[in-house]
């Protein structure tokens, strides 16, 4: 019962200090640029979306799933494909 | 396909939610619903439309992101502008379509198709939102870089069509070349392929290079369609040569195309510098957000339930009294006798109770229409994500669900937009769970009946919004219960990751909004006009004969003794003609009870009888099993709604079931038997068209037979279930 309560519930993850920066770790409102995309399932599609090496991301909700703004399209993914994007945050 | 060949034939092409439905309809005149969610346009469709002294046909092909063809939407685009689809002749020429408020994204597929070695125009829509983005575009600029000509336009306002069809009907472009380069090293391995496929004939000549590199450089391609063997391993040993370099060749597509876009885009697009909070930004901070985006959700769908019940009312009064004086001049006109039995009582009664719930009807598309026409699916989507994933699915498969609220066969359809193939096939073997239109008949007379409008829950909200509610809930429930149970068994298959596009908010096309709504009304009104009516005459006819049967009393002799107590002055007029009336309902009903359809009706009796079912509730229950919506006609022909001159329409069928006894004097009906009911409809597969668009879609007749085999034991256990566990707890008969 508890996992599909959880189902509607705010998740959270905390980031280890050790942890490269996932597109899952930024915060809403806030800027990033794609260093890296690991093997996971639907990096092919994410990088025809836009969602690139070096393209510029911006977070607009952090839940699960996220919605992020690629070249000023909307987009919804899961965390756990967001955190096969590897980030470097922009000011 | 024995077509004009002097026809020019176009493919229109582009991404979802860039308008390419909306042009189509505005080119050829066609009628098409136009939704705001990705992957609303799920068939093929062909139309034609003037091109100077002659005429085109162009091809309304699925929204797609790209041509790697990984759903069955990507497929069908890219076998038909490959000239690869069965039945299809293969485009002469392209007509792309893009977003100009958002070209670098929609450019990628276009730098694909400019690639098919075919002429190409570009149409650039939605001018008029890339003007208040604050965007300047220089298109001559652009039509330079891509090389086709490019034509600015306004779709949804008609504007730059007239230069488009110019254009359209002038001389073809020449077919564009590509101008982006791969790193040499891939070049060289494309160009050998593309040697390669030419030699095999394979794709033709200009085709053959962008052929290579969709087979090369993307894994999605590997199997689809089978290549030759010999291809197979140069695409192999291709690959291995790469990453024996350190190249990582499935990035190499996305790179080197973006990259080129990039720069024209770079040197054609002028925008404010500065980031600008959008509306659709502001709405879906709240829409998506973790706790009010699902609150706002449930509370949409129970207004939306409270407003049909609440709405609806008036109308349908009006389409009964409607029925009635029809009903009332058929038999002022007709002398008396079976046909005019037939018109009032089979005809009128049967097909006329189903069309009285048209209101409802128009009402559930008008917010369907609405939710889909504003872009709010795509977040309901979003929203229903955790829950699907925790039964195996994604979110994505939410939004064929929710069209099925209208109605399971567009909602099938809309499953070709899923990737994963399980998923699809789930989502296809739950989709019929979800309450259809058809049902909101079956629903409303029910509610209607046991459930009064004016009974309130915690003083505001309406008992009868709150058990269609339910209705409805219940459809989703069940259908994410057996979506993972099949993920569970039969279909096993890991989660696949939601990535969708929330298209922005737009302010719905009341036009598009009132075809949808005309498009199932009329479709609503043509099933009452055919397999509803021919239903209707042929249970007419069943529940009328054979006419000489053995009853119970002799009522023509009862009939003449209460004669002669009027003329004896024993009675009053007004007492006797009420005793008449109350000895021809008997009469009426013991036939019925005596005739074909009662006796197959009490032949099943004990079978359904555990779900509180008597013989009318189960012959209508069969009944429905061609359409649902004739399950009312049925019940308004079996208790004899044409004869009644007290009450009206789907009034006079509500006082039928209400005021029916068992002969020990126990009522029929009652609240919980009717939500017995309602539960038997949620979870009943009672739909031929559905079962033959699910044989189409899963290539033949094994999943359709399980659907239709798993739907008809869960309705029966849930109707068992609510009955018996409904008397347990003391809720009545």
């Amino acid at each position: 019962m508890k996992r599909w309560l959880a189902a509607f519930l705010p998740s959270a993850s905390p980031v280890a200090a050790d942890h490269p920066l996932t597109l899952a770790d930024v915060a809403a409102g806030h800027r990033a640029r794609v260093c890296r995309l690991l093997d996971v399932v639907g990096a092919e599609t994410l990088r025809e979306r836009g969602l690139r090496e070096t393209a510029e991301v911006r977070v607009i909700a952090d839940g699960d799933p996220l919605v992020c703004s690629v070249l000023g399209v909307r987009m919804t993914l899961n965390r756990q494909t967001a955190r096969g994007v590897l980030v470097e945050r922009l000011s | 396909m024995g077509e004009d060949q002097s026809l020019r034939r176009l493919a229109l092409v582009g991404n979802p939610n860039c308008g390419k439905t909306t042009l189509f309809n505005a080119l050829t005149g066609l009628r098409q619903k136009v939704g705001n969610y990705p992957g609303v346009t799920v068939e093929k469709k062909e139309g034609r439309f003037a091109v100077g002294a002659t005429e085109a046909v162009v091809i309304d092909l699925p929204g797609v992101y790209s041509l790697s063809a990984r759903s069955l939407d990507e497929r069908i685009t890219r076998d038909v502008v490959l000239g690869r689809q069965a039945g299809t002749d293969p485009p002469e020429a392209i007509l792309a379509i893009a977003d100009a408020s958002n070209l670098e994204r929609n450019l990628y597929l276009v730098t694909q198709v400019l690639e098919l070695g075919r002429p190409v125009w570009l149409a650039l829509n939605m001018m008029d939102v890339a003007d208040a983005k604050g965007l300047t575009l220089d298109l001559e600029r652009l039509s330079q870089a891509l090389g086709v000509p490019v034509l600015p336009i306004v779709a949804s306002k008609g504007a730059g069509l007239a230069a488009l069809r110019r254009q359209l009907a002038a001389p073809l472009p020449p077919a564009p070349i590509r101008r982006w380069r791969l790193p040499q090293v891939i070049e060289t391995e494309v160009a050998a392929l593309a040697q390669r496929l030419r030699a095999s004939r394979w794709a033709d000549g200009a085709a053959a290079e962008g052929e290579a590199i969709r087979l090369l450089l993307n894994d999605a391609a590997e199997d689809d369609p089978p290549q030759p063997p010999d291809i197979q391993i140069a695409i192999k040993t291709a690959r291995e040569r790469l990453e024996a370099l350190g190249i990582e060749w499935w990035a190499a597509e996305a790179e080197g195309r973006y990259g080129w876009i990039q720069t024209i885009c770079q040197s054609v697009i002028r925008q404010p510098e500065q980031f600008q909070r959008t509306t659709s930004d502001r709405i879906d901070a709240v829409v998506t957000h973790r706790l009010w985006g699902p609150l706002l959700f449930a509370g949409l769908m129970l207004f939306i339930f409270q407003s049909i019940f609440a709405w609806a009312q008036a109308p349908m009064d009006a389409i009964g009294w409607i029925i009635d004086q029809l009903s009332a001049a058929t038999r002022r006109a007709l002398p008396s006798g079976a046909l005019s039995d037939l018109m009032a009582d089979g005809v009128l009664a049967g097909a006329g109770a189903v069309i009285a719930f048209l209101p409802q009807i128009l009402i559930l598309t008008f917010f369907i229409a609405l939710l889909e026409d504003t872009g709010y699916m795509a977040r309901a989507a979003f929203i229903m994500d955790r829950l699907m994933r925790r039964v195996g699915l994604s979110g994505k498969s939410f939004i064929p669900l929710l069209s099925s609220f209208a109605c399971a066969i567009p909602g099938i359809t809309a499953t070709r937009t899923i990737e994963n193939a399980k998923d699809r096939l789930v989502t296809i073997l739950i989709a019929p769970l979800m309450s259809c239109s058809a049902r909101l008949p079956v629903y409303a007379l029910m509610i209607g009946a046991f459930f009064p409008p004016n009974q309130r829950l915690w003083g505001f909200l309406s008992t009868a919004g709150a058990m269609l509610f339910a209705m409805y809930a219940l459809g989703i429930v069940a259908a994410i219960a057996v979506g993972w149970l099949f993920k569970k068994t039969l279909i096993r298959g890991a989660s696949p990751p939601l990535i969708m596009e929330l298209p922005p908010y737009r302010v719905p096309s009341p036009r598009a909004v009132l075809l949808t709504m005309l498009s199932a009304g009329g479709q609503f009104l043509y099933r009452a006009g055919t397999i509803i009516l021919a239903i209707s005459i042929v249970l007419w006819f069943l529940a009328t004969y054979p006419r000489q049967v053995a009853l119970s009393r002799d009522y023509a002799a009862e009939r003449s003794a209460i004669a002669e107590t009027v003329q004896r002055g024993q009675a009053t007029e007004d007492a006797a003609a009420a005793q008449l009336r109350t000895l021809e309902r008997l009469e009426k009903a013991e036939r019925r009870e005596k005739s074909f359809i009662g006796q197959a009706g009490k032949l099943i009796e004990p079978l359904i009888a555990p779900l509180g079912f008597n013989w009318k509730i189960g012959v209508g229950v069969i009944s429905a099993f061609a359409a649902r919506e004739v399950f009312v006609g049925t019940l308004a022909i079996i208790y004899g709604v044409g004869d009644d001159e007290e009450a009206s329409g789907g009034r006079a069928l509500q006082a039928a079931l209400q005021a029916d006894r068992y002969p020990n004097g126990q009522p029929v009906f009652s609240p919980l038997v009717a939500v017995s009911v309602m539960v038997f409809f949620v979870l009943a597969m009672q739909c031929m068209s559905t079962l033959a668009v699910v044989r189409r879609e899963t290539n033949g007749w094994r999943w359709p037979a399980a659907m239709l085999a798993y739907m008809t034991v869960l309705a029966y256990v849930g109707s068992l279930l609510v009955y018996q566990g409904g008397r347990w707890l003391g809720f009545g008969n």
